[in-house]
């Protein structure tokens, strides 16, 4: 049966070919080219119309762009603060913890970065989390502990965009890694509220003007000012100072690794270094005597002619 | 004996004491490495580190979590 | 440049950070609050020694200074005549109907430019 098929599509096709090859040769020819020709006319008429106007974005949208601190991470063998980092930390959790959530990070990873274990035990147990239900099968709720994820403010996406107006403000784990600029531009963005936006600029309601902002309209508003947290360990809270803090807490957050990396990198240079070196002084050893013989060709002297 | 044939005759004659030598040293290398390393990255970064914060914070904070673990 | 001046510095830790410079001024200035405040009253210490730390964030300051220098003046100076222009046509009643409004965010963002050049490699020092 399938044999027929196909042997009915081959005939079909040689069919359709042999038409088709037959009024080739005919008007068809003329109305394939014509055809080609309108279309590619059409499509240059398109481009070239396209390129008359230009749509280049304005400085507004894209943002201020953020100046270079002098961080004391910055350098290629400069470890984080970690007072910095801890700092960082309570300016978190007591500001910035009201709208954002910090998925990623669990209370055990700040042992031994920024608190003692007790310390962290004792931050997270402060926590209601889900438990194990109980034999009826109702649900439980436990104290939390150090292996616990440190808790978001809401409880999905919808919540988080309800309370604030539409605007969903973005989990913290990773920002510093996820916006040009990093640090930089958080800190700038933190830090560069004006005290009211240029003259003429449009605002809608509930929206905030930061320049840094890729637009300039922000639905967060300025949240850190002078003395607004109260360091433990006596550092003058002014508004740079905590935003400093809480940028280098949250670029910890993006990069926990960061300072194993670098002490990483240093042995890695040290010893690929040595290694290139070595290497050098290998080849050289093995060529030395290729480079330096001398090659003499001495030719048997022609016999004499009588 | 010469320098190099004392290497030989206590290194190199034997496979065995040849490669224990190789495993040996990099035992050894790597430890001094490390420690090396590591001293000199705590020097640089002094201050910064979470050990030296939680010194600081042992002294200066309250005394009511004194504790040594981490 | 700076992993040069990195690696001059990793190999000579005999660097020297201001930290502790900065520490003896703020003792200095402790004592002065201290002998200021014995002097006067000594009821709202507290109260006035926070008032005292919260008068001027560094980096509000530094930003202050940098508008009055001489590379700035210039970006100041049209960022104002831009405002005063806006605010006046703004006040035209047919403001609402007009195609074009102009605003003042270019204007804004080079004097904003110009300052932060000026202030962002100064304030860490200042900071913690």
């Amino acid at each position: 049966m399938f044999s027929r098929l196909g042997s009915a599509f081959r005939q079909n096709a040689r069919a359709y070919s042999t038409s088709a090859k037959a009024e080739l040769s005919s008007n068809t020819k003329k109305a394939i080219s014509s055809v080609v020709g309108i279309t590619g006319l059409t499509l240059g008429y398109i481009v070239y119309q396209d390129s008359q106007t230009g749509k280049a974005m304005t400085a507004a949208e894209h943002g201020l762009q953020a100046p270079e601190y002098e961080w004391s991470h910055k350098g290629m063998f400069d470890s984080f603060d970690h007072a910095s980092i801890r700092r960082g930390f309570q300016v978190y959790r007591e500001v910035c913890s009201a709208c954002h959530s910090l998925d990623r990070i669990s209370w055990r990873n700040l042992v031994g970065v920024s608190h003692t274990a007790s310390e962290a035990k004792a931050m997270a147990a402060e926590f209601e989390y889900d438990d194990e239900p109980d034999d009826q099968g109702n649900p439980r709720k436990r104290p939390g502990k150090l292996t616990d994820p440190i808790p978001g403010p809401y409880a999905n996406e919808q919540a988080a965009r309800a309370a604030n107006g539409g605007a969903l403000p973005p989990d913290l784990s990773l920002i510093i890694k996820a916006r040009h600029g990093g640090c930089d531009y958080v800190f700038s963005l933190l830090t560069g509220y004006p005290e009211e936006p240029p003259a003429g600029v449009q605002l809608a309601p509930g929206a905030n003007y930061n320049p840094y902002f890729p637009g300039g309209s922000i639905a967060m508003a300025r949240v850190l000012f002078d003395d607004l947290v109260e360091y433990e360990d006596g550092t003058p809270a002014s508004t740079s100072q905590e935003a400093k803090d809480v940028v280098t807490f949250l670029n910890w957050c993006s990069e926990p690794e960061h300072d194993e990396r670098k002490k990483m990198g240093v042995k890695a240079l040290l010893i690929v270094g040595s290694l290139y070196l070595l290497a050098v002084w290998t080849k050289k050893f093995k060529w030395t005597p290729i480079k330096h013989r001398k090659i003499v060709f001495n030719p048997p002297k022609p016999p004499k002619r009588r | 004996m010469s320098f190099y044939s004392t290497i030989f005759q206590t290194v190199f004659k034997r496979n065995s004491v040849y490669v224990g030598t190789i495993f040996g040293t990099a035992f050894v290398f790597q430890t001094v490495f490390d420690d090396a390393i590591n001293g000199w990255w705590e020097t640089r970064n002094k201050g910064k580190l979470w050990k030296d914060v939680k010194v600081k914070l042992a002294a200066g904070g309250d005394a009511d979590d004194g504790d040594d673990d981490e | 440049m700076s992993l040069i001046r990195d690696f001059i510095e990793a190999m000579a830790p005999s660097h020297a950070y201001a930290e502790e410079a900065e520490e003896e001024e703020e003792a200095v200035e402790d004592v002065k609050e201290g002998d200021a405040e014995e002097e006067e009253e000594e009821d709202e210490d507290d109260d006035d020694d926070e008032d005292e730390d919260e008068a001027v964030d560094p980096l509000d300051a530094l930003k202050e200074e940098c508008q009055k220098t001489a590379e700035c003046a210039k970006s100041v100076k049209e960022f104002q005549a831009c405002t005063e222009r806006v605010t006046k046509a703004e006040e035209d009643p047919e403001y609402a109907n007009k195609d074009y409004k102009e605003d003042c965010v270019e204007e804004f963002f080079h004097l904003q430019q110009c300052v932060n050049k000026c202030a962002a490699p100064k304030l860490f020092s200042h900071l913690k």
